[in-house]
């Protein structure tokens, strides 16, 4: 789960997704091979399905994301 | 004695106040009729800024330069014959540190028409040599030192002002641009000799003109390159962005979302040159949108 104020952006060339944390200025951008998104939603935009176990672990370590 | 004028910048009015002649006859030179009287001018001043002689006996035994803004002093002292580099260094760390209406990012802007491209570098890539050439061939400057990005349409406000050349692209500058008024020397200062030279006029004329950026290119001068071309993804474009940003991060989600808007709609490069007009042909290619790689 994405702490509030993180935001997430995969890059239209598939070049990486960047995320980039608005309270703390923390940035991450990983290779776009690493996460899923899901595209076939009511919304316009494509919503993070899920990460690598690795990134995951980054996410957490770097404070993204709550640990489960 | 003190003498005060205002320069009107577009977007930005300035106050100036200075004790040292030399730096107003530079700055009419430089600004023209962009230079007011302070007597003469009644709308409003966006900052107040001096360049003040040091007090006490060093005045008068070796005066040196004080850069002053609202009460801050932001830079050691120079030597006065450094005083217009520091008014012109003084004015950008103004806008960069107190102007939250942009996005700003360190970088030259040139356009043609209402196209623009980006061109992103610090100090020592050739960036303001590259600039002083283009905004004297066919380009219009809109800024040689700081982006101007509007958050809600990611289009370029121009901050047209002098260029700012060193060491031995001062010559060069000169010998290419006889009839360009260059600023005195300020020598040996931090980044060597320093010398500001004036927009073109066509630039100054349409300084009210927004431009929509189709290009984001990272120049590097190289001696030993004719012109070469590496096209960057947008992940590394905007990594190379966000490292020469100044405020964005302040800006939070907005700043984030500006530059990814930029990223998203632009082509982008990093360019390795030695040719000027080459670099200018590549350009002109990527405002027309064809494929230049």
């Amino acid at each position: 789960m994405f702490k509030a104020g993180v935001l997430v952006y995969p890059f239209s060339d598939k070049s990486g997704v960047l995320f980039y944390n608005t309270d703390t200025d923390e940035s991450l951008i990983v290779d776009a091979t690493q996460c899923e998104f899901n595209v076939s939603g009511e919304q316009s935009f494509p919503v993070l399905d899920s990460v690598s176990e690795r990134i995951n672990s980054i996410l957490v370590n770097k404070g993204f994301t709550e640990s489960d | 004695m003190t003498s005060s004028f205002v320069l009107n910048c577009s977007p930005f009015t300035f106050s100036v106040e200075t004790q040292f002649p030399y730096i107003k006859t530079a700055a009419k030179h430089i600004y023209g009729n962009r230079l007011i009287e302070t007597h003469e001018f009644d709308g409003y001043i966006d900052y107040h800024v001096s360049i003040a002689n040091s007090k006490g006996l060093r005045r008068l035994l070796k005066p040196q330069a004080r850069f002053l803004c609202e009460g801050q002093e932001p830079f050691k002292p120079l030597d006065k014959n450094q005083g217009y580099a520091l008014l012109e260094w003084g004015l950008n760390w103004v806008i960069a540190t107190h102007e939250f209406s942009y996005v700003i990012v360190h970088s030259a802007v040139l356009a043609k028409g209402d196209k623009a491209i980006l061109l992103p570098a610090p100090s020592g890539s050739g960036k303001s040599t590259l600039t002083a050439y283009l905004s004297n061939h066919g380009w219009r400057l809109l800024s040689d030192e700081m982006a101007l990005i509007s958050p809600a349409d990611s289009r370029i406000t121009p901050f047209v002002r002098p260029i700012c050349i060193k060491n031995n692209a001062i010559d060069l500058v000169k010998t290419w641009f006889p009839d360009v008024y260059v600023s005195p020397i300020a020598p040996k200062t931090h980044k060597g000799d320093v010398a500001h030279m004036c927009p073109s006029s066509h630039s100054v004329d349409e300084e009210n003109r927004s431009a929509e950026v189709v290009g984001i290119v990272f120049p590097k001068y190289d001696p030993s390159c004719f012109l070469d071309v590496y096209q960057l993804d947008k992940a590394g474009c905007f990594q190379g962005l966000t490292k020469n940003a100044f405020n964005h991060n302040l800006l939070g989600a907005v700043g984030i979302n500006t530059m990814l808007n930029l990223v998203e709609k632009s082509a982008c490069f990093e360019i390795h040159y030695n040719n000027m007009s080459e670099v200018s042909h590549f350009l002109d290619e990527l405002v027309l949108g064809n494929n230049c790689v």
